[in-house]
């Protein structure tokens, strides 16, 4: 078991690591871009590069952000509740994200079929092929859904789930920086 | 009237999914999905390319930088020396110290552009200062309550970002008309604290010493280079230099170089400040994935047109209808986020408001504002728990504190209703028509 968790912490950190080079390369990109045109040299298809950067840091990030309670939920009803019912509706809750990411990483992945089989590349001044950048939208997905399964399995065990900690225990720190 | 049954029925669904405390995202990809079966015979069809088109586009990429600017400048030590460095300044004024927690809210609110942030990292340093040195409390508290949300009405603004992104308006646009609604805002404030600090005379702890120019300089000396940052990133989107994306780019070069200079970057800071700004900007960017799918679906079930076509013809007029919006996104706010409530109304109300011909940079100010409302409204005011947690106090108690403070952002609002031109899309036009 303690390998198991050990497996699965791992996974969601190489993937949030993936998502902060991510948003490391927009920067670099951004940088390189304009260093190049100083010196007249025009950096190809950048723009493009930027965009797809973007999506893998949305979607890479995922199962950190999720763990960590940072993705937003509305908790006013469910804070109330008494622990047996607040049992059933985390259960409840996670089996639906569970339907719900399923059906993204599905659909995501079809659609990165779908590009390969009819070899689309970008509109811009590099034609990328685009199922690569895409690949991020199915794999960061997936990712998450394995993170839900995760907590689903935590809460059956009668643990307190991962992302209620953690927001309990930043609020008791009082650090905000999760919150817009 | 079918089509309206159907929209209340989705409607109904989605408070259901977001009540039971199922993620936003996923909550509205659902209720996406649910509206799109109606419609289409392959409601998945449109979920890859929505999420593809939303999360990747280059006006985006200015969100993370945004984000990762103002991660980086906040484990600097910006914050410590705001106030040392604002409060030699405004002893003058009635109301004297008070005043600073205005303006540091409004210079760290356009570092930020968190609204909680930026009232939990001001009032960290300003309340002890403030209660040691004999300020009343009440006023204290809710000015820093209140002055925290110009975390996201100064420019540069994530809740504008978002805005600006799911409205397909020009960021940059959105950026220069927060700037007059911005300073309109902490003038109220501080024309608030001034006359209530004249009328209460009794109520002022004894004054401070003056100081000298040189000594007054030597205390903001630090916060020079930051403002000079600020400015500069500020600046070059305005004249067209830049755009948004861009001056995001440069903004987290400046805070770099500005931290390396400091002393405050360390690999550690870094690499919080990399991973703090990765999970804000998934958290954001992902809702707006979600977000739009469901304007997708909403699109292609034709309940927007239908329901602008409706409301024009209920013959409201322009402010009648800004009345009946208010009331709506008051409501809102008291049980949603900001993030959520743009995504989630611009694909329905965005069609509504052009109808009724309004300007929608106009509008994205407007929003924010309220969104600023909502930050400090009872009983999911994010503000409000913030500095419970921060004073010990009961939220009743921090929302009393914070009413004067609460009429004077409704005055804004009813100003920039009344005014449009002026305080809001006049200067964008000026500055972009050069």
């Amino acid at each position: 078991m303690a390998f198991l968790r050990r497996a699965l912490d791992g996974l969601y950190d190489i993937s949030a690591g993936l998502a902060a080079l991510s948003l490391l390369s927009i920067f670099l990109v951004m940088m390189a871009q304009v260093a190049l045109r100083e010196m007249n040299i025009q950096f190809a298809g950048a723009d493009d590069l930027s965009a797809y950067l973007c999506v893998a840091t949305t979607f890479f990030a995922l199962a950190r952000t999720f763990k960590n309670g940072e993705l937003i939920r509305v908790g006013l009803a469910i804070d109330k509740l008494a622990p047996r019912a607040r049992y059933l509706v985390e259960i409840m809750v996670l089996l639906m994200a569970a339907v719900a990411v399923g059906a993204i990483v599905w659909f995501t992945f079809n659609d990165v079929l779908f590009a390969i089989e009819i070899e689309e590349v970008a509109q811009g001044t590099v034609a990328f092929p685009l199922w690569i950048p895409k690949l991020a939208m199915p794999i960061g997905g997936g990712v998450l859904l394995i993170a839900i399964l995760d907590e689903l399995a935590r809460v059956l065990t009668g643990e307190v789930p991962a992302y209620v900690a953690a927001a309990a225990d930043r609020a008791a720190r009082g650090d905000f920086s999760a919150e817009v | 009237m079918e089509l309206m049954s159907f929209a209340l029925l989705l409607l109904i669904l989605l408070c259901v999914l977001l009540g039971t405390g199922l993620w936003i995202p996923m909550s509205l990809a659902v209720v996406g999905y649910i509206a799109m079966m109606a419609v289409h015979p392959q409601p998945g069809l449109f979920l890859a390319s929505s999420m593809w088109e939303s999360t990747g586009s280059w006006t985006l990429a200015a969100l993370p930088m945004f984000v990762w600017m103002g991660e980086i400048l906040f484990r600097t030590k910006l914050s410590e020396e705001l106030f040392n460095g604002l409060s030699p300044w405004v002893r003058w004024l009635p109301g004297r110290l008070l005043h600073v927690n205005i303006l540091a809210c409004g210079i760290f609110g356009s570092v930020s552009g968190s609204s909680a942030a930026t009232c939990a990292t001001v009032s960290k340093i300003a309340l002890p200062e403030l209660r040691r040195r004999g300020y009343d409390e009440s006023v204290a508290i809710g000015s820093l309550a209140t002055a925290g949300t110009l975390g996201i009405m100064i420019p540069p603004s994530i809740i504008m970002v978002v805005y600006a992104v799911a409205a397909e308006v020009s960021i940059v646009r959105v950026f220069i008309a927060g700037m007059i609604p911005g300073i309109l805002v902490m003038v109220l404030f501080s024309a608030y604290i001034a006359i209530w600090a004249m009328l209460n005379p009794a109520k002022q702890p004894p004054k401070e010493p003056a100081l000298s120019f040189r000594e007054k300089m030597r205390a903001s000396a630090q916060l020079i280079p930051c403002t000079i940052l600020i400015i500069a990133v500020i600046g070059t989107m305005f004249v067209g230099w830049a755009t948004a994306t861009e001056a995001a780019g440069f903004g987290v070069l400046g805070a770099l170089v500005l931290a390396a200079v400091t002393r405050t970057l360390t690999w550690q800071s870094f690499k919080e400040s990399l991973m703090g700004a990765t999970r804000l900007s998934c958290m954001i960017m992902f809702i707006l994935a979600g977000a739009a799918f469901l304007t997708k679906a909403m699109a292609l079930t034709g309940i927007p047109s239908a329901l602008a076509a409706g409301v024009e013809a209920l013959n409201l007029g322009p402010f009648g209808i800004i009345a009946i919006l208010t009331v709506v996104y008051l409501i809102l706010g008291t049980a949603l986020d900001g993030v959520s409530m743009i995504v989630l109304t611009t694909s329905i109300v965005v069609p509504m408001v052009q109808t009724a011909g309004f300007d929608l940079v106009w509008f994205g100010i407007f929003i924010v504002l309220l969104v600023e409302i909502a930050e400090i409204t009872p009983p999911l005011g994010f503000n409000l728990f913030v500095m419970q947690t921060m004073t010990g106090k009961e939220q009743t108690e921090v929302a009393w504190a914070s009413l004067p403070f609460f009429l004077m952002l409704v005055l804004t609002v009813v100003l920039i209703t009344l005014f449009p031109v002026t305080l809001v899309t006049g200067l964008p036009e000026w500055l972009l028509a050069r």
